[in-house]
């Protein structure tokens, strides 16, 4: 794609990876993902059993032999700082490896919030400037993917750009939900569009960007200091358009946004397809084992009688009953008589005797009583009345800590707030496309 | 009763050097207490996992044989709170000294050795514990009856059942006092037998193992302890929980059916153990493909499973092939078994390849005895680490692979390692 030009000597004198710093964006709030992010940042949602979504990029910057991370947050940081701790998880402790959360800070001209994403980077400039890395990399902390940053890397050394963004080809007709991105046939990028109505290209950035940090300084306070811009996207990289060359890395591989509950689901349940490319097993992510006690936990056990196929069983599940197709975290006791298929259910659940579970995610600490139906077909097909665009095409979505009475039933497209008990609220049947509220409803849109 | 009592300084010794010929293959390059159980546990974590709740945070462990595995298992102690301030555990193994030291001549001679660590912390009470050992205690109220009773020396002891000759009987009177102790007798004079669960004044601790330190060998049940009774008041305390003493083949393998049927029960027991060891932190949780057929079983993390597994135990990332079929057996991590392999009543230790079509259990032992065993009555086969069993390979009821061997439908060959 792009000629080896001047960067080649500055290979050859040898870059070390380890003074890359890499920055992460865990700042978004990830609203639809509806009641999984009520209490939690998207990077903090539960994924996979045992995983937070930043679990992912957090190994590939430990996989990729980059030692300093910094990780920008602001909305519900604390599920992330407790998961962070010192990253020793991943690696991140030691002489010359940190790991340091960011949060917003007062001091600066405008003691504020972080107003987007290349203002959080640029309210943190002091930070970069004291590890004074040549090249910096930002991305985001809610993707699920498995790169090699040191290939990106090397492809930005190589092509002499002040800046790289991995891109991904899509077929055309899903382009216009991301931002896409226009490239020459040397790979030098000549144009954005964000979420296009009729795209120009099937390449999607992926929100993954190797920086020069000379040239990224330097943006930035013109950008944000001077021109109030506050985002990559929009303000950074239509400047930098003008001025600098920006080079495009094309990445091959599974890379997931699941910012939506159909996408987080789907996605799920692609961990369960032998086929797919979402090849967790060989991927080495890590998570904090210390987190919850999850490390603490005995291996799954499956009881005489029951019956697991298609399925995923974290530490300290104990099944007695079914289970097809679903995604089981921790601790989640399926009890006997209990069938649960194609679901998602989170750390510490409890499906009580009899009752029968089919397309629902249900968030940590959920309890489903004896012989519930969730969801019974029978109450309709209703999209979700409150929340149209999370809930539309059958998932029910339960939220932390939420009871559901014995022989209640529960429709499709359902939500349930976080510690909603249905039968103080004396709900036995609650109808497609209805919500359950408990102590309000902030934080959604 | 208050859950913050002020114990004296209390020091843990764990015993964790032996290596039971009993165990065959199964200790040939790790002591006991390294050995893996129910799935990502080592037993040593049962006694560690104790020690913890009781708060009892300086840890010794006295390890001489092959102690690889039980210092990366170990390694700080953080897995079980050992690190921090006033805080700490150590594997001590044997040392010369300026004196010409030696191989421990003994458990109790470890201690002896040992007496400088327990001084250093400033021991008033050394409790000493076996590192092999399967149960849930709390050291806090043995400490607390130790106490009560002006005890220098406690001993716990449980009823057993049938009564045999490879553990020390201790008799009680009317106050628990222990009037009488025998090291496997020819007859049990009574049906409590020693845990091997000290508790020791340090100052008479010191001063019998002195009295003994030129003995060619020093064992606790055998000579520390009847010398002990008769100079200091010495105590027992019988305790009624589960215990299990994985020295044998047959012991280590009901214990593992103990943990199935729930009378092991890691939650309730708070069994911590080290994720950074057997490269547990890189599993992904098991999954379990169309075919499974899984039930009584334990299934570790990282295992992929499109078999049969039946009444087992899987450790860390053992993958099971579709057809392949696993009965009453324990696999340590990383064993692969193919497509259409049975593997039954066999315990099979780490990255073991079982191929395809292979058997193991099936056939009766030889009468010659090639690849048969007393170490199993039950005729529990046992496989070797790094193994090979070749495709349709069969290995009998009581089979033995060593570690690293290449098994043949007609034996093993190609060496061991």
């Amino acid at each position: 794609m792009i000629a080896e030009t001047a960067r080649v000597p500055r290979l050859e004198r040898g870059y070390d990876l380890r003074s890359t710093l890499a920055l992460i964006l865990a700042g978004g709030v990830g609203s639809r993902l509806n009641i999984l992010v009520k209490r939690r940042a998207k990077p903090a949602v539960p994924f996979g059993g045992i995983y937070r979504l930043i679990d992912f990029t957090l190994s590939n910057v430990m996989n990729s032999g980059i030692e300093k991370l910094g990780i920008l947050t602001q909305y519900l940081p604390y599920s992330l700082t407790n998961h962070l701790g010192r990253g020793e998880s991943w690696g991140m402790v030691g002489r010359a490896r940190e790991a340091r959360i960011l949060p917003p800070h007062t001091g600066s001209s405008e003691a504020d919030w972080y107003r987007g994403t290349a203002d959080a980077v640029f309210r943190n400039l002091d930070y970069i400037a004291r590890h004074h890395p040549e090249i910096t990399l930002i991305l985001s902390g809610d993707h699920i993917y498995h790169m090699d940053y040191a290939a990106l890397i090397e492809h930005h050394i190589r092509s002499g750009a002040g800046a790289t963004l991995a891109v991904k080809p899509v077929p055309i007709e899903q382009a216009h939900l991301f931002g896409t991105v226009q490239v020459d046939g040397e790979g030098w990028i000549t144009g954005f569009e964000e979420k296009p109505r009729r795209p120009q290209s099937n390449l999607i950035s992926l929100g993954i960007y190797a920086f020069e940090t000379d040239l990224l300084v330097s943006a930035l306070e013109e950008v944000c200091g001077l021109r109030g811009g506050n985002d990559f996207g929009q303000h950074v990289f239509p400047f930098l358009l003008q001025r600098g060359r920006l080079a495009a890395y094309r990445f091959h591989g599974f890379w997931q946004d699941v910012g939506t509950l159909q996408a987080y689901f789907d996605t799920t349940m692609e961990l369960l397809d032998p086929e797919s490319p979402l090849d967790l097993p060989n991927w080495n992510v890590r998570t904090n084992l210390n987190e919850n006690r999850l490390g603490d936990r005995p291996p799954a056990f499956i009881a005489r009688g029951a019956r697991v196929r298609r399925a995923t069983l974290a530490r300290g599940c104990r099944i007695f009953g079914t289970v097809e197709e679903s995604a089981l975290s921790p601790g989640v006791t399926v009890e006997a008589g209990a069938t649960v298929r194609h679901s998602i259910l989170m750390h510490d659940g409890v499906v009580r005797a009899g009752a029968h579970i089919e397309r629902v995610i249900a968030d940590k600490s959920v309890v489903i009583g004896r012989d519930a139906r969730v969801v019974d077909p029978d109450l309709g097909l209703t999209i979700n009345r409150v929340f149209p665009t999370h809930l539309d095409q059958g998932l029910t979505v339960i939220g932390k800590g939420a009871w559901l009475p014995e022989r209640c039933r529960i429709g499709h497209n359902c939500c349930i707030y976080p510690g909603a008990d249905l039968a103080r609220l004396e709900i036995e049947t609650l109808p497609s496309g209805e919500t359950v509220e408990w102590e309000g409803r902030q934080g959604l849109e | 009763m208050l859950s913050r009592i002020k114990l004296p300084r209390t020091t843990g010794m764990v015993l964790a050097g032996g290596r039971v010929g009993e165990l065959s293959v199964l200790t040939l390059e790790r002591p006991k207490a390294a050995l893996p159980f129910g799935g990502h546990f080592r037993i040593v974590d049962f006694p560690l996992s104790n020690l913890e709740r009781a708060g009892i945070t300086n840890v010794g462990i006295l390890s001489q044989y092959r102690p690889a595995s039980l210092i990366d298992h170990i390694g700080v102690g953080e897995s079980w709170d050992f690190v921090g301030l006033d805080r700490g555990a150590k594997i001590l193994p044997p040392y010369h000294a300026a004196e010409a030291m030696d191989w421990y001549r003994g458990n109790a001679d470890a201690v002896y050795q040992n007496l400088g660590y327990l001084r250093e912390r400033g021991t008033e009470i050394a409790l000493i514990v076996s590192g092999d050992h399967i149960y849930s205690m709390d050291y806090r109220e043995l400490i607390l009856e130790h106490l009560e009773r002006g005890a220098d020396l406690t001993i716990a002891l449980k009823r057993i059942p049938e009564p045999d000759r490879r553990y020390g009987y201790g008799v009680l009177d009317g106050n628990g006092r222990l009037i009488d102790y025998a090291e496997k007798p020819a007859v049990p004079p009574s049906d409590l037998v020693s845990l091997t669960i000290y508790v020791f004044n340090l100052e008479p601790l010191e001063e019998v193992l002195t009295a003994f330190k030129d003995h060619d060998s020093i064992e606790f049940g055998r000579d520390i302890i009847p010398a002990m009774m008769a100079r200091h008041r010495v105590f027992g305390h019988v305790f009624a929980g589960y215990w299990a003493y994985t020295r044998t083949v047959d012991a280590y393998y009901a214990a593992h059916q103990d943990l199935l049927e729930g009378r092991i029960d890691i939650e309730a027991w708070r069994v911590r153990t080290n994720n950074e060891d057997n490269s547990l932190v890189r599993q992904v949780p098991p999954i379990f493909r169309q075919w499974t057929h899984a039930e009584g079983s334990l299934i570790g993390e990282g295992g992929i499973v499109d078999g049969t597994v039946l009444g087992s135990v899987l450790g860390p990332g053992v993958k099971v092939a579709r057809g392949a079929v696993i009965t009453d057996s324990i696999l340590f991590s990383d064993v692969v078994v193919e497509a259409g392999a049975r593997v039954h009543q066999a315990i099979v230790d780490k990255r073991v390849r079982i191929g395809s079509g292979a058997g193991l259990g099936e056939a009766p032992p030889p009468a010659n005895g090639r690849g048969g065993s007393a170490v199993s009555a039950r005729g529990i086969v046992l496989v070797g680490k790094n193994a090979r069993i070749e495709p349709g390979a069969i290995v009998p009821v009581s089979g033995i692979v060593p570690p690293g061997a290449v098994w043949t439908s007609a034996g093993a060959g190609g060496g061991s390692r």
